[in-house]
């Protein structure tokens, strides 16, 4: 037994853990603080979805191929992955870890992280991490960045470099969950700055957040990038609205 | 994306403490009564818990774990029972104490206890001087100092010369065991003197280490707070900030008693918490503003565990003693689960906080303070969340939306009532057991009271502690605080004032208080719809019945009295045939700051579930008589007070008039002409003084004792004696009277004096059982050796209240029946090697 499963033993021990979701403490699953119905009902967006924007399809038949909405629409973006679907235990989860402090929940999204395989996104590719930035005085409302957080446990896996502040959100808008369609486009119009445009020159950027909804935050953060020189922005996050 | 092959990892959790802490809990128990040691040594039970631990990390079955759970129970009982059954060696203090004085050198191991008049120095005996020869001791002393100027400090090596005693116990039923008490500190001697010449300290032993210099910087603080704040509010402070309660004088102690928010007095969870609360806030603030933090780290818990440096600044400064130890691990479990991102489950850091307690201090147990402080807590963790649910707003999710302020504040304000709430309810039925009393203001005066000390006077008064250095803005935080606590100390006394909000309730059983938690914890889970409410029916009738059946099954019949051990002084109860009372004097204590009323009688009446004295009997004005009394009219219900009519001078015999007088009991004067009266089938002739009677003597200097009024209840053929401390004087006047003195139950004249109990008085009263009220090994020497021998060759049996303690002799008018507490409350006793 090595000292660290030792150690976490002993706070199970002290603390014994609860599902972060129901609250159960049976049939928890390892390293994950979920319970295996909870975690069953984590739904991993799988094949076929929209090769750009990674809309899972529907019907399973179907072959990988672009969606209405991409066709029409351009995107700074050249790929976007989710984890998977923003709904059932990991909404609630995700809400969890944002509105009421379940810091826990980074635990299960590295077990999930461990879990999962991208088959056609490849971490260790990216010369950077970027996480989408909030503003400051959001910043200190939470006390932490959710993007922040998953970008670095992503850093700690595949060991790409992390920029946390190289994007920053110089505007304050409205919370984009009050807002729908269009008006999310135009709330969050320019609210980014490139703080050091040479970290980002010429590199091959991921960029990670928590939910994607419609993309307009994300949008709008590769804009800014792209025109500080970025070559390439990828993007993903953990869950994505269906 | 997709997810890896199945996870089969499945493991299930409970919350392993609980039944460890249980099984420690019923060991520690099962050791007031029985001491593993002589059965199975204690070395026996580490290698039994070793061998559990180890076969539990190997294989989780039930052998590991019984074998774990009895090894835990043995070490409980082991804590407990080499405390109460200790083996002393031969060069053991105990075997030196008997009650002379003696010159002891030693070294004070805790921080000195201040009360107003005296300070408490707990001491480890080191060597003892007989006949300028030195010999080597152990064992440690509880040591009182009055009238003394100099200073003490931890770790101080000290030389005294002081009378040491065994601690002795009142025996009465319901009394406080004062010497168990002790014992669980591991003190089997306490020790007194007074004056500066008899105690001298000489610096540090073992040169100048962290604590002592703690200490010393507690005394600082201390001076500051003298030399800002006035009385009341800087024994408050002193309280509040150095964790000096018996500082907190009595009248203002009453206030927050009666208004139910004496729990403020004590440090507890609930200041360390808030202290907590506020550092955290600070922090948080603090390592806000750097953006650079806020992304590198989590800002939460960096904040939840930097708080623990001002709770261990204000654990340190408030000496550390066990509740406040107590108090610091449980919000330090608190915030390590925070830190760890296990907050979901305070349970089991409850469990664990408490765990640690009572493997540190295993008598904790057994205490108010920490059972007060554990059920208050789980009151607000049980009982919050369903009373929150049926509040009319459900708290919404938290959104950034404008009014974010005026919402949390409000949600603040919400929770902060539901809680002092819960807590107030969790806590009423053992506030009740130990304390005797019911506050029903206490809710609402708590959230007046506790937000003014947490939010004001503590921190205010942390903070001029920790600028101590700097006497000037010290001095004005202090004042700042003080300030504060002057309007704490207003509103209780509003709250105290306000009528019918505070009830003196005696004192209910074990059983009745484990009933109340059964059908609390019912209810709770009736709100939190786990259980319908017809489950609660059972619990309520079992409440029900609890609390009704006594009166209904345990009425006495006849006439029975009980003659109580209030140490040297008298005192007997009363209760006729038809549940009349009376009370015949109440003891006294020439002991500054104890209250025979208080401490003895009062508990003995709540404990019989007695709060009404129809009548209250002063024989005579001396303080050994009436001492208790005052607090007795005080705080019962009296129906008549009976006296010859002599006064005392002096402010306490004073404090009992102003006390009739402001309640206004009727006061009769009665003397041998008095008629006779019949209460309830007994008939209660009032024998002595006579009028005419001249009772001055060179002995009886102010003639009080021979003035005694002398009481003959008679019951069918049975009679009872009642005769103060009437002399040979008076005996003989009584018997020239010609009344009828006989009797079968004779309360022996002035504490069995040679001076009283003559030939003559004995042979007409002839009584078959008589009673002698004297205090343990007396400055007096009574009872006289010749008194003893005299009633003995009258073939009466003696009973004397240090001996057998609280004697009851009950008659139905025929039979008569002695019970002793010695004969069925005789639990504990420090076992005395004989040497």
């Amino acid at each position: 037994m090595s000292l660290s499963e030792i150690l976490s033993q002993a706070v199970d021990f002290l603390f014994p853990p609860v599902c972060l979701v129901c609250g159960s403490r049976e049939t928890l699953t390892r390293n994950c603080l979920m319970c295996e119905q909870c975690l069953a009902s984590v739904a991993i967006i799988t094949h076929p979805y929209c090769t750009h924007c990674g809309r899972p399809f529907v019907t399973e038949t179907e072959r990988d191929h672009l969606c209405g909405e991409c066709l029409e629409r351009r995107s700074y973006m050249t790929a976007i992955r989710a984890l998977g679907k923003y709904e059932g235990a990991l909404e609630t989860l995700i809400h969890g870890f944002k509105y009421r402090q379940q810091f826990a929940a980074k635990t299960v999204f590295g077990f999930l992280l461990d879990n999962c395989r991208s088959d056609d996104l490849d971490f260790c590719r990216y010369d950077l991490l970027v996480p989408v930035p909030l503003h400051k005085k959001r910043l200190r409302e939470r006390g932490f960045n959710q993007a922040v957080v998953l970008a670095d446990l992503l850093r700690k896996k595949y060991k790409v470099p992390l920029a946390r502040a190289v994007l920053q959100r110089t505007v304050y808008t409205p919370p984009q969950v009050q807002l729908r369609g269009d008006a999310r486009k135009k709330n969050v119009r320019r609210a980014f700055k490139a703080s050091d445009p040479a970290a980002v020159r010429n590199k091959t950027i991921l960029l990670v957040d928590d939910v994607y909804t419609t993309g307009a935050t994300m949008n709008e953060c590769a804009r800014t990038l792209k025109q500080a020189g970025a070559s390439r922005i990828d993007g993903f996050v953990m869950a994505r609205a269906v | 994306m997709s997810l890896l092959p199945p996870i089969k990892a499945v493991e299930k959790h409970c919350r392993p403490i609980f039944p460890a802490l249980c099984v420690y809990g019923a060991g520690l128990v099962a050791g007031l009564w029985w001491h593993p040691l002589s059965v199975f040594p204690f070395g026996g039970a580490l290698v039994l818990l070793g061998g559990g631990v180890c076969l539990m990390f190997r294989r989780r079955d039930r052998l590991a774990s019984a074998l774990f759970l009895l090894a835990i129970f043995l070490v409980g009982a082991l804590f407990i029972g080499r405390r109460l059954y200790p083996d002393f060696p031969d060069q053991h203090i105990y075997h030196y104490a008997h009650n002379r004085r003696l010159t002891v050198e030693g070294c004070i191991f805790r921080p000195p206890e201040f009360s107003p008049e005296k300070i408490r120095l707990h001491v480890q005996a080191r060597h003892i001087w007989i006949f300028d020869k030195r010999y080597p001791v152990v064992g440690n002393i509880s040591l009182t100092v009055r009238g003394c100027e100099k200073q003490f400090f931890l770790n101080d090596h000290i030389v005294f010369s002081a009378r040491l005693r065994r601690p002795q116990n009142f025996k009465n039923p319901g009394a406080f065991n004062y010497a168990r008490w002790l014992a669980f500190q591991d003190i089997y001697v306490t020790g007194s003197l007074s004056g500066d010449e008899n105690i001298a300290p000489f610096g540090a032993d073992g040169g100048v280490s962290l604590p002592r210099q703690i200490d010393e910087f507690r005394n600082r603080v201390r001076k500051t707070i003298d030399a800002q704040a006035s009385s009341p509010s800087d024994h408050l402070l002193r309280a509040l900030i150095l964790g000096e309660r018996n500082m907190v004088p009595d009248e203002v102690r009453e206030l927050f008693d009666r208004s139910g928010t004496s729990h403020v007095l004590a440090i507890s969870g609930l200041h360390i918490g808030i202290i907590a609360a506020w550092a955290y806030f600070l922090f948080r603030r603090l390592l806000n503003s750097s953006e650079t933090l806020l992304l590198a780290t989590n800002v939460h818990k960096l904040s939840a565990l930097l708080s623990l440096v001002p709770i261990l600044f204000y654990s340190l400064i408030a000496g550390a003693g066990i509740s406040v130890q107590r108090s610091f691990l449980m919000v330090g479990a608190y915030i390590l689960a925070l830190a760890l991102d296990r907050e979901r489950d305070t349970y089991n850091a409850l469990g664990i906080a408490a765990f640690v307690i009572l493997i540190l201090e295993p008598s904790a147990l057994f205490q108010a303070s920490f059972q007060l402080s554990f059920v208050s807590v789980l009151g607000m963790l049980l009982l919050s969340p369903p009373i929150l649910s049926l509040l009319p707003q459900r708290d919404k999710l938290i959104q950034n939306s404008e009014g974010r302020l005026t919402r949390a504040a409000k949600r603040g304000a919400t929770l902060f009532m539901v809680a002092t709430f819960s807590a107030t309810l969790a806590a009423g039925p053992l506030v009740a057991y130990h304390f005797n009393r019911v506050s029903l203001s206490g809710v609402a005066a708590n959230l007046l009271v506790v937000p003014l000390i947490g939010f004001l006077t503590v921190p205010l008064g942390l903070l001029g502690a920790l600028a101590s250095p700097v006497p000037f803005l010290s001095g004005l935080l202090f004042r700042g605080s003080a300030h504060a606590l002057n309007i704490v100390i207003t509103l209780t006394a509003t709250f105290a004032q306000i009528p019918w909000t505070t009830f003196l309730v005696s004192t209910p059983t074990k059983t009745e208080v484990l009933l109340c938690y059964i059908l609390l914890l019912a209810i709770c889970r009736c709100l939190g719809r786990r259980l319908s409410p017809r489950h609660l029916f059972l619990p309520l009738i079992l409440v029900t019945i609890a609390c009704f059946s006594p009166q209904f099954f345990h009425r006495p019949h006849g006439l029975s009295v009980t003659f109580l051990d209030v140490g040297q002084g008298d005192a007997a109860f009363v209760r006729f045939p038809g549940g009349k009372t009376m009370l015949i004097d109440g003891g006294g204590s020439h002991r500054e700051g104890f209250d025979t009323g208080k401490n003895i009688i009062a508990p003995f009446l709540l404990k019989n579930r007695i709060k009404k004295i129809d009548f209250l009997v002063l024989s005579h004005p001396h303080p050994d008589h009436y001492g208790g009394l005052r607090y007795i009219a005080k705080h019962f219900f009296v129906g008549e007070f009976w006296s010859n009519g002599d006064a005392a001078d002096g402010p306490d015999f004073g404090a009992l008039q102003a006390v009739l007088e402001k309640k206004n009991i009727p006061v009769r004067r009665l003397n041998s002409l008095s008629p006779r009266m019949l209460i309830q089938g007994v008939t209660v002739a009032v024998l002595h003084p006579s009028p005419s009677f001249s009772p001055r003597t060179s002995r009886d200097k102010d003639g009080f004792n021979n003035r005694s009024l002398v009481l003959r209840l008679s019951y069918g053929d049975r009679a009872y004696l009642f005769t103060g401390d009437i002399d040979d004087h008076g005996e003989a006047f009584l018997l020239s009277t010609g009344a009828d003195i006989s009797a079968d139950i004779l309360k022996v004249p002035h504490h069995g004096s040679a001076a009283s109990n003559t030939e003559a008085f004995l042979g007409r009263a002839s009584p078959s059982i008589a009673v002698c009220s004297v205090g343990q090994n007396n400055a007096f020497g009574l009872p006289a050796a010749e008194t003893i021998r005299c009633y003995q060759n009258h073939a009466c049996s003696v009973y004397r209240t240090d001996i057998h303690g609280a004697i009851t002799v009950a008659t139905d008018g025929n039979e008569i029946i002695t019970r002793s507490w010695r004969d069925d409350e005789e639990r504990w006793r420090v076992t005395n090697p004989a040497r």
